[in-house]
């Protein structure tokens, strides 16, 4: 058994998964979203997207052109047993999956915007690598398209004005993207750490389940309190008016600097694709979704 | 009201805001880079290889696959058209294009231009590109190839290509600033 190819198949099969399948809990939440919405037009596009996720999932098409820039995460137990090069194999991964699946190849040089063709180059795909507890390897594939990752920003907030400051801001990114992020939205959310830790944290929420609360409940309470106030705005599907401005919140935190309060949003469109894959030490793996 | 559109389209002011409307025919796809170039070959006195006479220009940048000698959409759907605001009073006047396809809407402040130009803008939902790239019957030509193939203009006829809402329309409405003057007020409201 060589782990690396075991890794490239599976990353492989990760990406081709993650941009044809939604995963079950984004297409209920959707679902319930079009069995409750109000507004004519954002049923009619409700119904629509319904229709699409069926048709890429039955078909084997992709769900959305924009496959999106290619991110990885990567939670490697500590007794773990191999070493592995990911940023080889996960690079030789999106290159075969953007010829096979396909991929649009969106990566592009940041200035001469000269495209590489395969969505490699440049640090891509990107790829976040934590430690976690136990013998085995868990890697994520996220296919984050433009659209909602550019209505994402960072705040560096004044500790004193608290979780109402944290809450007007969000509002208020909501509405200013209007149509643009592909609402209903899922919004992850970082509040602490440092300025970086507080993105990666707002990203690493998207990973989360949909539906289902954290666990500290100072942080369910303001997931609920946000995700009400943002469908009471009535930006609604695609920005044009309705019920359904956001399918879910996630929220993760970390302590900062008692001078600090970083508030990270990372916008993700109503296409909230992953897929991840958990590797046992002797090669063998299971898909799951999310 | 529900329209079956035809291209060439030369005449829109029929189609008013929350409108629904599917289109068949031609429609040539464009985003940022080629609409950059449109704009500098007109500036020029140039004018571009394509004829965009009544064919609606669509925001979109296809995945596209070459399959022995001719082009297949694999996937295709709307792209972010607030991008190429900047741009569009320049596009309005140089391309004398009708109708526009995107997601996202332009803001408040580019409604008038659609009322001086008689432009009507649909908006197509965004991420539902298995079921749009169902409607593409083929890929016509290519233009700009350079650009690479996102960014490249490519001449497709579409059966049905919808549901598409008429989001801003030429007599002055724009569902997307209506709808962002409500939230604010909301959010006015409630602190």
């Amino acid at each position: 058994m060589n782990i690396e190819e075991v890794l490239f198949e599976v990353a492989v099969e990760l990406i081709d998964r993650a941009v044809k399948v939604l995963p079950r809990d984004v297409e209920d939440a959707l679902r319930r979203a079009y069995e409750s919405e109000v507004s004519e037009t954002g049923l009619k596009i409700l119904e629509a997207i319904l229709l699409n996720v069926k048709t890429a999932r039955e078909e084997g098409r992709l769900i959305c052109q924009d496959t999106g820039s290619p991110v990885f995460f990567v939670e490697e137990g500590v007794a773990y047993p191999w070493r592995i090069d990911y940023r080889k194999v996960f690079t030789r991964a999106v290159s075969e999956a953007t010829e096979k699946a396909p991929l649009r190849p969106n990566i592009v040089h940041p200035l001469t915007r000269v495209n590489t063709g395969d969505n490699t180059g440049f640090g891509n795909p990107i790829i976040h690598i934590s430690k976690a507890t136990g013998p085995l390897l868990k890697v994520s594939f996220m296919p984050k398209g433009a659209g909602s990752e550019n209505m994402s920003s960072l705040h560096m907030l004044t500790p004193s004005e608290g979780a109402e400051s944290i809450k007007r801001i969000v509002l208020s990114r909501v509405v200013e993207a209007g149509g643009m992020p592909c609402p209903p939205t899922v919004i992850g959310i970082g509040i602490g750490g440092t300025a970086d830790e507080a993105m990666l944290m707002a990203k690493k929420a998207l990973l989360k389940p949909l539906g289902k609360r954290n666990r500290d409940p100072v942080l369910a309470r303001l997931e609920e309190e946000l995700l009400e106030e943002i469908n009471q705005t009535g930006i609604g599907p695609m920005g044009l008016g309705g019920r359904w401005t956001c399918l879910d919140v996630k929220v993760e935190y970390a302590g900062c600097h008692t001078a600090s309060l970083p508030l990270a949003i990372n916008f993700q469109c109503w296409a909230a694709r992953r897929a991840s894959a958990v590797i046992e030490p002797d090669g063998s793996y299971r898909v799951v979704q999310p | 009201m529900e329209f079956e559109l035809k291209t060439p389209v030369k005449e829109v002011s029929k189609l008013k805001a929350g409108d629904v409307v599917y289109l068949t025919g031609l429609v040539a796809t464009m985003r940022d880079r080629a609409t950059r170039k449109l704009i500098e070959l007109a500036k020029g006195g140039l004018k571009p290889p394509m004829d965009l006479a009544g064919i609606p220009v669509f925001h979109c940048g296809p995945v596209v696959r070459r399959i022995e000698s001719t082009w297949v959409v694999e996937a295709m759907g709307p792209t972010t058209s607030a991008r190429m605001e900047p741009l569009l009073e320049d596009f309005l006047k140089f391309s004398g294009v009708k109708l526009i396809i995107g997601k996202g809407g332009f803001s408040g402040a580019s409604t008038r231009l659609f009322k001086t130009h008689e432009v009507v803008y649909c908006a197509l939902p965004g991420g539902v590109s298995a079921i749009l790239s169902k409607a593409v019957k083929r890929v016509c030509s290519v233009y700009w190839l350079e650009l690479g193939l996102p960014e490249a203009v490519w001449i497709l006829e579409v059966d049905r290509l919808g549901p598409m809402v008429v989001a801003i329309d030429c007599h002055g409405v724009n569902i997307y600033s209506e709808v962002r003057r409500e939230a604010l007020r909301k959010l006015r409201g409630c602190r």
